[in-house]
């Protein structure tokens, strides 16, 4: 085992391989408050990348809804179960990774689910936490709740696939982070599948091997944000690399959400995986459900994000999800809108901090016609 | 990454070296028995493994590398070899009540290999798991899945799953230069995808994490059989080959041994296996 620096736990930990962190780390951040589990973003994954053989069941990119939704099956709860109360501890995490809780003979804590555990991709759906009195309002937070989680890999720094594989047959790409399954050197042993917490390594009956998202990489090589991420009506998504805390960049809008306005929360950072995509917890939920899973710092997030308006260089980041195919590299806010660039400094897009309202007279002169409104 | 997982790899087999040094017993020792003929010696059903004078191998659970299966169910196997001057022939056989050769998530397949030092000197062998870097090994590996494809056709996913459905699959709609981009390893010849050629595939390995299929030059072929609750699994090998395992009559090497149950989920190093080299001597 080696010493590792898990910034998410805000120390070094044991991993079984060197830490190197890639020369840029593919990252995302998900607004959970703008996801409405449209699953568009599913079907662009499902359609691009897994609709062959083998595959019918495997969804890369999935939305789950929370409390109740799993996809595989209770995945978060059992491995958290498995790994048992722990002490979080304040901005230093006290317990223990699933590297350190690996059992006698085994390199990192898992536990390989059921076949039938990806039989209902979409289970739980819409599933809230209980039922709403007669009369009753809802307040902040709310007392009955749920919110969606949009889920791919993580593209971890420290993965636990990587980490769990006998045969060295999954990479890490150092020149963006995208952790990747060799197809022609997997055997199917599903020590990754059975590795990864989050349960993102899937296995192909047909190829009698395991596959996981691949980060769209040729996407990516080529300058262009992930098919999840584009394809979202909702635009909840930002696509592109995340710094380590010690090389933050102040004009990458990844970096300004979850470095600088802290509003990017890692999912399940407990597990000692320092995972890569970033979530903006969602604002009606109680906080105690939410640290569990994305850590302390929640009400610090979701109080940023409430005066994000006053906050003009985060407003203008938040402005950028979906507002180009390309990756944004760079952005810069001025007055009256935010710009986003791409690695040579080029202007991709440019999009106002407050979108101008047109207002329309009741009656169209020209069609001497009466508008309807329909708001 | 690749770099450093590869130098754990040297650091890990350079630790094991100084634990467990190869064993060489000299008793018992596996005897290839002369038999009649110059065809391949890889039908498990025939007689000529009745000139054979079978070994008993003690297989234990390999707990020395994780991950780990600490309860094995095979815990002895059967060895018999013959040649006929052109093959050696290898019959191993061990008792699992259930053949496992359908694959999904949380089902595994039955399997055997069997190891040889690629390059044999009695006095110097191979880390006897899986070889060391210098020190190669080449390894044979039977799958019930793949001796199911050759026997039955590979399993569909209906065949899988009864009450799967599914619309439509990129092979039915587009050309097949494109749908092959859809079928990931399978599309990239991986030996595991399907058994086309060959139940066993040959490969070799320099240590933990090394183990390599050999791709066409593959020399090894077999078969295996599941009656009774009892696995019968042949494998044959030229002699004389230019290339792989240096085998002729008169020969000696040495021969490890390794086997998984699949209904109690070994795979990889999940397995059981002979902790000693078998000595095998090739007759006249």
């Amino acid at each position: 085992m080696a010493k590792v620096y898990n910034w998410h736990l805000g120390r070094e930990m044991e991993y079984p391989h060197e830490g190197v962190r890639p020369v840029k780390q593919f990252g995302m951040i998900l607004d959970t408050n703008k996801c409405i589990a449209c699953q568009t973003c599913t079907v662009a994954c499902k359609t691009t990348w897994t609709p062959g053989r083998g595959q019918e069941t495997m969804f890369w990119n999935n939305v789950e809804s929370k409390p109740y939704g799993y996809y595989p099956l209770g995945w978060d709860v059992k491995i958290l179960d498995k790994l048992g109360v722990q002490d979080a501890g304040g901005a230093v995490y006290q317990g223990k990774t699933l590297f350190d809780a690996a059992p006698d003979g085994e390199r990192i804590l898992g536990y390989l689910p059921e076949d039938a555990d990806y039989a209902h991709p979409n289970i739980g759906e819409d599933d809230s936490t209980g039922l709403m009195s007669q009369g009753i309002h809802l307040t902040m937070p709310h007392m009955q709740w749920m919110y969606y989680l949009p889920r791919i890999c993580n593209h971890c720094t420290y993965p636990a696939c990587l980490a769990a594989c006998s045969r060295n047959s999954i990479y890490k790409r150092p020149e963006d982070g995208i952790v990747l399954i060799d197809q022609t050197r997997c055997r199917g042993y599903r020590e990754c599948v059975k590795g990864c917490p989050y349960k993102k390594p899937f296995f192909n009956s047909n190829t009698r091997t395991s596959e996981k998202c691949v980060g769209c990489y040729p996407a990516i090589e080529s300058g262009r944000q992930t098919q999840c991420t584009i394809t979202c009506i909702g635009k909840i998504r930002l696509q592109g690399f995340i710094s380590a805390p010690d090389q933050v960049r102040e004009d990458n809008p990844l970096d300004y959400i979850v470095h600088i306005a802290k509003l990017g929360r890692p999912l399940y950072p407990q597990f000692g995986l320092e995972p890569n995509t970033y979530y903006i917890p969602p604002v009606h939920v109680p906080p105690a459900y939410l640290y569990q899973m994305f850590g302390t710092g929640v009400e610090q997030a979701i109080a940023g994000y409430r005066k994000a308006k006053d906050d003009p260089k985060l407003l203008g980041a938040l402005l950028l999800f979906g507002a180009c195919k390309e990756i944004i590299h760079h952005y810069k806010v001025d007055g009256s809108s935010a710009m986003g660039f791409n690695e040579q400094g080029e202007e991709l897009v440019r999009v106002p901090l407050v979108e101008p309202i047109h207002v329309r007279a009741a009656h169209d002169e020209k069609f001497q016609a009466y508008r309807t409104n329909i708001t | 990454m690749k770099v450093n997982m590869h130098i754990q790899t040297v650091l890990a087999t350079a630790t094991l070296m100084a634990v467990a040094a190869p064993l060489w017993a000299a008793d018992p020792v596996l005897v290839a028995a002369k038999v009649d003929g110059a065809n391949p010696l890889g039908d498990p059903a025939a007689g000529y493994w009745n000139a054979a004078k079978p070994v008993e191998v003690a297989m234990e659970a390999q707990t020395t590398v994780a991950p780990t299966q600490p309860v094995v169910t095979v815990t002895k196997m059967n060895v018999r070899a013959v040649q006929n001057g052109k093959f050696l022939g290898l019959l191993l056989e061990w008792r699992d009540g259930s053949a496992d050769n359908l694959l999904v998530t949380d089902g595994f397949g039955d399997q055997v290999a069997v190891e040889f030092p690629l390059a044999f000197n009695k006095d110097d062998l191979p880390n006897i798991m899986m070889g060391e870097t210098g020190k190669p090994v080449s390894i044979w590996q039977w799958r019930a899945p793949l001796q199911y494809d050759k026997d039955k056709g590979k399993p569909t996913t209906k065949q899988l799953y009864p009450n799967s459905h599914y619309d439509i699959y990129p092979d039915k709609v587009l050309p097949a230069e494109t749908a092959v981009l859809y079928t990931g390893a399978h599309g990239l010849g991986n030996p595991v995808s399907e058994g086309k050629k060959s139940a066993v595939m040959e490969l070799v390995a320099e240590g933990f994490g090394t183990l390599t299929h050999v791709g066409d030059q593959q020399l090894v072929d077999g078969s295996g059989t599941h009656q009774s609750g009892v696995w019968r699994v042949a494998m044959t090998y030229p002699l004389g080959a230019e290339s792989g395992v240096q085998l002729a009559p008169g020969g000696q090497t040495a021969l490890g041994l390794a086997v998984w149950d699949g209904g109690n989920k070994d795979v990889g190093s999940r397995k059981a296996w002979a902790a000693t080299w078998l000595p095998l001597q090739l007759t006249q």
